[in-house]
């Protein structure tokens, strides 16, 4: 991770997430603009590849064989043309898939999978509600159940239980709603 | 159900017979293989969730300052719509803008052009240069005072020095006759150059068409033109047909 705008995403250092914003933002609107979509949604796009980028480098595996902004471009490609695939709410869908099909092919510069695993977790985990959020946000911090029942305000250890796994379950059915997670399924597991 | 039962796979609470149940059903398995697989990730996904949290909290303020950016710029382009069609927009504005401009010379230049032709139907034209052939004879210093006060537009003085040099024997007849009916035409002495050039035509065939052309051109600039528009009308010499179509088109008589 020697990139400093990848060292300065990780860091949430804002001055450089603002640079990032400020360099890359209008090339990832340009294409967006040219594909069926407008100025809010590529700033929202933007915000998610950034997400992605961070998650994947946090998990040690981003490894840039190419430019941060052409990584960051990319990514916003891709979720975009998600979405778009997602919506049905573009005619052109299928020429301009099989048009980024080919220059992701071509220029290989990220895992496709591994973006569409983090996009589909990350953004139906923020479908869910504050307190389910926060549960599973405890847990994963290991703090004992009986702490977060204190903290929750939750009667005991059992309810944080079941609250913890009705929580999971919602977000399991949300996972089963997105044609990402059908997209990864099929590309790991074939058929 | 499932999910409680992978969560204990996957924390490690399974042993024994549970265990070995579990394993051997995700070898054969291949929906638990995924369900799974689907929750260490999740689980996975928490954990990171809560590392980057920082960060993505840093990654929400910048958006949300980009965010209320374009809003306050939307406000001020409120009429203009999003997407490719805003760019389209952008384009037929600076077309409509250039077609506007384009339009403004070009009646600037039509106005311009009108005038011209306004006064070229108004005033005598500019009239042929003078000079003589003149090989040393008596009326050579008559020819060519002539000449330069002619060219300075002095045409009563032309016209002088032009019947001087007749008196003094000049051969150059014709030529003498052709300016000084053009003398009189530059004087805005009608009357006389069509009589000159009547004559002209008559006694000197070569100076025929020039002569009917300059009487046409009498008749026209003393406010005859019903005179003019029947020998404009018979010219078909291309130079003289040409300009005459010029006139004609002017009063609607093609």
């Amino acid at each position: 991770m020697e990139d400093r705008h990848l060292l300065g995403l990780v860091a949430g250092d804002q001055h450089v997430i603002r640079e990032i914003y400020d360099s890359f933002l209008d090339t990832s609107i340009g294409w967006i603009s040219r594909n069926g979509g407008g100025r809010s949604d590529a700033l929202d796009i933007f915000q998610e590849g950034l997400t992605q980028i961070l998650i994947k480098a946090k998990k040690g595996n981003l490894n840039l064989e190419t430019s941060f902004g052409a990584y960051l471009i990319g990514t916003c490609k891709f979720l975009w043309l998600g979405k778009i695939r997602k919506e049905k709410r573009h005619q052109k869908v299928k020429s301009e898939l099989k048009l980024d099909t080919t220059y992701l092919m071509q220029e290989e510069i990220f895992d496709a999978k591994e973006i569409s695993i983090n996009t589909f977790l990350e953004r139906n985990r923020k479908k869910l509600s504050e307190v389910c959020q926060q549960v599973l946000s405890l847990i994963a911090q290991n703090i004992s159940p009986a702490d977060i029942a204190k903290q929750m305000d939750m009667s005991n250890a059992n309810t944080v239980y079941r609250r913890k796994f009705a929580c999971m379950k919602k977000w399991r059915a949300f996972i089963e709603d997105d044609p990402l997670f059908h997209e990864w399924k099929e590309s790991q597991y074939g058929n | 159900m499932e999910i409680e039962l992978i969560q204990k796979y996957l924390e490690g609470d399974l042993n024994g017979e549970a265990l070995e149940q579990f394993e051997k059903r995700l070898e054969s398995d291949l929906d638990l293989k995924i369900e799974v697989d689907l929750q260490r990730e999740m689980m996975a996904h928490l954990q990171l969730s809560n590392d980057t949290a920082a960060a993505q909290s840093a990654i929400a303020a910048v958006h949300q300052d980009y965010k209320k950016e374009d809003s306050e710029t939307k406000d001020i382009n409120a009429s203009l719509v999003e997407g490719p069609s805003r760019r389209w927009f952008l384009v037929g504005v600076i077309f409509l803008i250039l077609f506007m401009l384009l339009f403004l010379i070009r009646m600037l230049s039509d106005n311009d052009k009108k005038e011209t032709q306004s006064l070229q139907f108004a005033v005598i034209p500019e009239l042929p240069e003078a000079s003589f052939m003149t090989k040393g004879t008596e009326d050579q210093a008559f020819l060519n005072e002539a000449a330069v006060a002619y060219n300075n537009k002095q045409y009563d003085e032309a016209i002088l020095k032009l019947d001087q040099a007749l008196e003094a024997g000049s051969s150059n007849v014709g030529e003498i006759q052709f300016y000084k009916g053009l003398s009189f035409l530059g004087s805005k002495k009608y009357t006389q150059a069509i009589a000159l050039f009547t004559s002209l035509k008559e006694g000197h065939p070569l100076f025929a068409i020039d002569a009917d052309w300059y009487i046409a051109m009498s008749y026209w600039y003393s406010g005859n033109r019903a005179s003019a528009i029947p020998i404009l009308q018979q010219f078909d010499s291309r130079n003289y047909q040409q300009k005459a179509q010029v006139y004609l088109k002017h009063v609607g008589q093609e």
